[in-house]
């Protein structure tokens, strides 16, 4: 350990939400001219830690340290003027201003009662000018017009002008290709050397071995080490993400495989998927993963007939299809579960069977268009005990059902539709382990009933524990298969952060 | 870094005529009614006439840039104004010794207070209760054009004295050929009044945080702007620029019309919209909106003096409305 | 519970028939409805002073709402008020074609229909028309016109010019009427008649057409407006181009008699036709009250004839 002094301390931090324990006892020191790594799975505990070092939440347990002085943020604003800054995974560019007006947004220079506009030009060209910037983007330019990698520039000199202490990186080169991240690393080895402490969150192992010098691991909202990046090498780093047992509440079904059912070739789209190949088949659970971001999703609603494909084909049962929207894949017998269940998956506001017979409304039409209402009783009925839908009746509003519940009538909605090939995006997301295991149940018999599931999760474990067969993709590519026996978790995360 | 989006920024001569549709319109427009008017259109009477005929839509216009700018609507424009209108002859009758120079704080300070009371409201409903922008001002719309007939008892507000009519028909400049004189008040206030809006807008912290607001609430709320405040206060400018407006028109005809301005919000959407501003919100500009205010203007000044019948002026001017949406989402899917 | 219920429904029942079947045709226990055309002008304002003057001065129940001069609107106030028990119905029919059923309807189910101001010429069963003659108030309008062309001594190649609103029928009317005045005249007087444009009910509007009017035709010696708003608008107009234009408006509103009586203002505004539409509200009150205890009318269509307002018979309002 050094003997400078922390110029952020993050000192046994709790923090519980309605239900959950986000964060159980972390402590994390972050020191001036030094780029600290924030490792950890998905849920680890990462974002909640960041949110509290930021002043979005506040510490239901523990302390902040600020220069070694303990320290609590009103908000946002507050740490951001005590000179926490934060570059978001999402860009926080108004893109309808240029360049020198989203640098200084919020503490723009006067000159008496009007905008120093000059001024801040000039501060913003010297800015630009410091990052090596000046060439490439203009004060003037307007912030919409330029890219992503760009605009993250921009962020980064707001950053410098506000003098920050501290600098939070979420994921900042997600959405960036090889050689806007070289130029990223430039400037955070520019801030680093400037003194600023930057915490640095990333899945990517190459990235954190270049730029980092420091890593701390978090896993299920615990501490589990923190080590100088020299000191520790990539798989132990990966051993520490996700060393845990697999649970015991995973089902898993000896099933039998039967003929191909669904077939991707060379499936593209612009910088979301690459070249993404495989066949799923009867009887077989296939599990996709990776880390977020891997452009699984994107690749999984562009098969569904969501999205459009730049090229490559997509096969069910052998003949090739060309879904224009998902009205044409629920014709062929395909579903999708979708990832944020809330947004896509449910009318939250209607009753539950109206939810469970939507995609299948067309095809029980009674004549003049007429919805069958009594088939629609019926089988929301049928497939409500089916699942075992906790609910007092099919007429309840399906807002008020628990997300398990939810879930399963999402999956009635699916079997109603009478769909044989099930995509489930991140199926068991934000519910509980109870009804995870029962879901788990219902996969199992869909799959052993002669369906084909191609399940995408983010959630290890998860994968092992139900999955016949992997796929791991990364950066839109698919980068590796791994059979149920071969699969480790150590195995699926080295070919998760396989970036070329 | 070396991928440059090339494509956007050497603009060239398609981009820039996209981006200055509206003056391109407006010459070819003058052109077109100086022709078909054989030069009538050009007569100092006329011109000096636009702009006047302008005066009431630039003052409803500038306005609703900051409202829409902000990513906003405002429909209640029109009925702020009447109401304004209304109340500020109604005090005018009270006095009947009028001097020119006293009309001036009986036309400004109701204006005031009713653009406040007004723009309040609407700032209240959607910044702090969230009241969808189109719904809290077709509230307010109709809720004024009620107070209107209510205030007016129904009737035309009549018995103002003609010292009341100084700034709105009011010129200065006599000569043999025009006794009436050359400048009119109106156009002088008016040019007063936007130039003031306009350099709020485009000069100070305050109407930049508009643009910040209105390109991205969430990024400007997080880079320390009181976005609520930005909100309300856009609402009460718009509303206290449409109560000037009514006004100005009250003061124009000397006379408290309930019925004024009715509809008056449309054209002042067209124009602003047609000078660039975006209906999406961010991005527009005070000064540009002017030109959309002149095209139509001069679209229903040339239609006039070349007898075009009323009903196709109505059918013109929908196009135009529409062209200009069209516009907007030409610029925006291009942005994307 | 259920029994009691039933009782009560079947009491009521007798009751509602038995005042059905009993000859109450006393005044004093008439209900009758009236639907205005929109309280936001200030002649139907003064068409309901006429009927509220009528029951006070008969003592009959009057019911009075407005259409907001759209048929679909009048259709269901007409509906409303024979729920309502009206005795009798009377409207202004701005939009003829879009209430004709409803008339019809209340006609069949034994209330009398009525109408004033506008009628219709869709139905038969309106027992009584009261209204102004648009039509003659333009021909009063147009004859005025071709007294102050006599006056000015324009007796060749004047321009005289009509500022019109040609979207309610009332206003198509007084255009008409103006028109057949000019066109017996055109020749005699060689006149030049200039259509200014469609002032849609707003005087601002009206404005800018009269400056743009007197651009074309500075000389423009005399105009007619069908409504008092276009004259507030014509008026700063031709105050501001300075010109020698005089005006004829349609309504003889407060502000019309004031500014006739104007030193300044009457030199432009020199007349308006006027229509009594207190006269209108009263004598359809009236009417209605007549058909109802003698089972007759006056006649079927009543007009009151409009008049002209100048200088010599133009009263200052208090």
């Amino acid at each position: 350990m050094t003997n400078v002094q922390p110029c952020l301390q993050a000192v046994h931090i709790t923090k519980v939400f309605p239900g959950v324990k986000a964060l159980t006892d972390v402590s994390v020191d972050f020191y001036p001219g030094e780029v600290h790594a924030l490792m950890g799975e998905n849920g680890a505990g990462k974002s909640t830690l960041i949110k509290i070092l930021s002043g979005v939440y506040t510490a239901t347990e523990g302390e902040i340290l600020l220069d070694g002085q303990k320290t609590e943020f009103k908000g946002p604003r507050d740490a951001m003027d005590k000179g926490i800054s934060v570059i978001h995974q999402e860009l926080s560019i108004a893109k309808d201003l240029t360049v020198a007006e989203n640098i200084f947004l919020g503490e723009e220079k006067k000159k008496g009662w009007f905008l120093d506009n000059r001024g801040m030009i000039a501060r913003a060209q010297e800015l630009l000018k410091q990052m090596k910037m000046d060439a490439i983007i203009k004060p003037t330019d307007v912030a919409g017009d330029l890219t992503a990698a760009q605009q993250q520039m921009v962020e980064i000199a707001r950053v410098i002008n506000k003098n920050a202490k501290v600098v939070i990186m979420d994921e900042p080169t997600s959405s960036l290709s090889e050689h806007e991240i070289d130029a990223l690393f430039e400037q955070i080895r520019i801030l680093r050397d400037k003194g600023v402490a930057i915490a640095y969150i990333s899945h990517r192992m190459k990235e954190i071995f270049e730029i980092c010098d420091r890593a701390t691991v978090l896993r299920d909202g615990c501490f589990v080490r923190t080590d100088l990046i020299k000191d520790i090498s990539e798989h132990d780093l990966v051993a520490s993400m996700v060393g845990r047992e697999i649970n015991d509440y995973f089902v898993h079904t000896e099933h039998h495989r039967g003929e191909e059912t669904l077939r991707v070739e060379g499936l593209s789209h612009g910088r979301q998927f690459r070249n993404v190949s495989f066949t799923a088949y009867r009887g077989e659970i296939l599990g996709i993963a990776g880390l977020v971001g891997a452009g699984r999703t994107e690749t999984m609603e562009t098969i569904f007939g969501a999205r459009h494909a730049d090229s490559g084909k997509v096969f069910v049962n052998g003949k090739e299809v060309h879904f224009k929207s998902p009205k044409d894949a629920i014709a062929h017998k395909v579903g999708m579960v979708t990832e944020d269940r809330r947004t896509t998956g449910l009318m939250l506001k209607a009753m539950i069977k109206d939810n469970e017979v939507l995609p299948s409304l067309i095809y029980h039409m009674k004549s003049m268009g007429f919805a069958d209402q009594k088939w629609i009783d019926a089988v929301s009925k049928e497939y409500v005990g089916k699942l075992r839908v906790k609910t007092p009746s099919v007429e309840t509003i399906i807002g008020n059902l628990s997300g398990g519940n939810q879930q399963k009538v999402v999956l009635a909605k699916w079997l109603i539709a009478e769909s044989q090939i099930l995509i489930l995006d991140e199926p068991t997301r934000g519910i509980d382990v109870n009804a995870k295991s029962e879901f788990y149940t219902l996969m199992n018999d869909f799959v052993d009933n002669g369906g084909t599931i191609v399940m995408v999760s983010s959630e290890l474990p998860e994968v092992l524990g139900v999955s016949d067969r992997i796929i791991v993709m990364c950066e839109g590519r698919v980068t590796g298969e791994l059979s149920r026996e071969e699969a480790t978790e150590q195995k699926i995360m080295y070919l998760a952060s396989q970036v070329d | 870094m070396a991928e440059k989006n090339i494509g956007t920024k050497h603009s060239g001569a398609k981009e820039f005529l996209m981006k200055n549709m509206v003056v391109v319109i407006l010459v070819g427009l003058i052109l077109g009614f100086g022709l078909g008017t054989g030069g009538k259109f050009f007569s100092a009477t006329n011109l000096v006439n636009l702009t006047t005929q302008m005066a009431i839509n630039a003052m409803l216009s500038a306005g609703l840039t900051y409202v829409i700018i902000l990513g906003g609507i405002d429909i209640s424009v029109g009925s702020v104004a009447a109401l304004a209108g209304v109340v500020s002859t109604l005090i005018a009758v009270q006095i009947p010794g009028l001097s020119k120079l006293g009309s001036i704080p009986i036309l400004i300070f109701p204006a005031l207070i009713v653009g406040l009371v007004c723009g309040g409201f609407n700032g209240f409903m959607i910044s702090r209760l969230n009241v969808v922008p189109m719904i809290a001002t077709l509230a307010m719309q109709t809720i004024g054009r009620g107070l209107c007939f209510i205030f007016s008892g129904g009737t035309a507000v009549s018995g103002i004295p003609k010292t009341y009519s100084f700034i709105g028909a009011g010129r200065w400049l006599a000569t043999e050929g025009n006794p009436n004189g050359w400048i009119p008040n109106i156009t002088i206030f008016v040019i007063i009044m936007v130039a003031i809006v306009h350099v709020l807008l485009s000069k100070t912290v305050f109407g930049r945080h508009v643009y910040a607001t209105g390109s991205n609430q969430q990024v400007a709320h997080l880079a320390g702007v009181n976005t609520k405040n930005v909100v309300f206060t856009g609402h009460v400018i718009c509303s206290i620029m449409a109560a000037m407006a009514g006004v100005l028109n009250a003061s124009k005809l000397c006379s408290g019309q309930p019925a004024a301005c009715d509809g008056y919000e449309m054209y002042a959407i067209a124009a602003t919209v047609l000078g660039g501003t975006s209906l999406t919100g961010g991005s527009g500009s005070v000064a540009r909106a002017m030109f959309g205010v002149a095209v139509i203007a001069v679209i229903n000044n040339g239609m006039n003096l070349m007898h075009i019948n009323s009903y196709w002026q109505k059918v013109v001017i929908g196009a135009i409305i529409l062209f200009a949406v069209i516009l907007d989402m030409a610029q925006k899917k291009k942005k994307v | 519970m259920k029994k009691i219920l039933a009782l009560v429904l079947v009491l009521m029942m007798v009751v509602a028939m038995g005042s059905c079947l009993a000859e109450a045709k006393d005044v004093k226990d008439l209900k009758l409805g009236f639907i205005l055309g929109s309280r936001e002008h200030a002649f139907y304002l003064k068409i309901e002073e006429g009927i509220n003057a009528a029951a006070a001065d008969m003592g009959f129940t009057a019911v009075v709402d407005e259409s907001d001069l759209q048929g679909a609107i009048a259709t269901e106030r007409i509906e409303t008020m024979v729920v309502d028990g009206m005795d009798a119905i009377s409207l202004a029919c701005n939009e003829p074609a879009a209430c004709t059923n409803a008339i019809e309807a209340a006609d069949a189910q034994g209330v009398p229909m009525f109408t004033f101001d506008c009628t219709s010429s869709e139905t038969d069963v309106i027992k009584c028309f009261v209204g102004t003659d648009n039509y003659q108030g333009g021909v009063v309008g147009g004859e005025a016109t071709i007294a102050w062309l006599d006056k000015l001594g324009m007796k060749d190649g004047a321009t005289v010019g009509i500022i019109g609103y040609p979207e309610p029928q009332s206003c198509i009317d007084r255009e008409n009427g103006w028109m057949e005045v000019m066109n017996a005249k055109k020749d005699e007087y060689n006149l030049n008649i200039v259509n200014i444009g469609n002032y849609k009910g707003d005087a601002g509007t009206a404005e800018g057409l009269m400056q743009d009017a007197l651009t074309s035709y500075p000389e423009m010696a005399v105009i007619f407006t069908v409504g008092d708003p276009a004259c507030i608008g014509a008026l700063a107009a031709i105050k501001a181009a300075g010109a020698s234009t005089k005006m004829i408006g349609f309504d003889a509103n407060p502000e019309a008699h004031e500014a006739i009586l104007d030193p300044v203002d009457g030199e432009i505004w020199v007349g308006d036709v006027a229509q009594d539409p207190y006269q209108i509200g009263y004598k359809i009150a009236e009417e209605m009250v007549k058909y109802l205890t003698e089972g007759t009318v006056d006649e079927q269509t009543i007009l009151i004839a409009p008049y002209l307002v100048d200088a010599s018979n133009a009263v200052k309002p208090e």
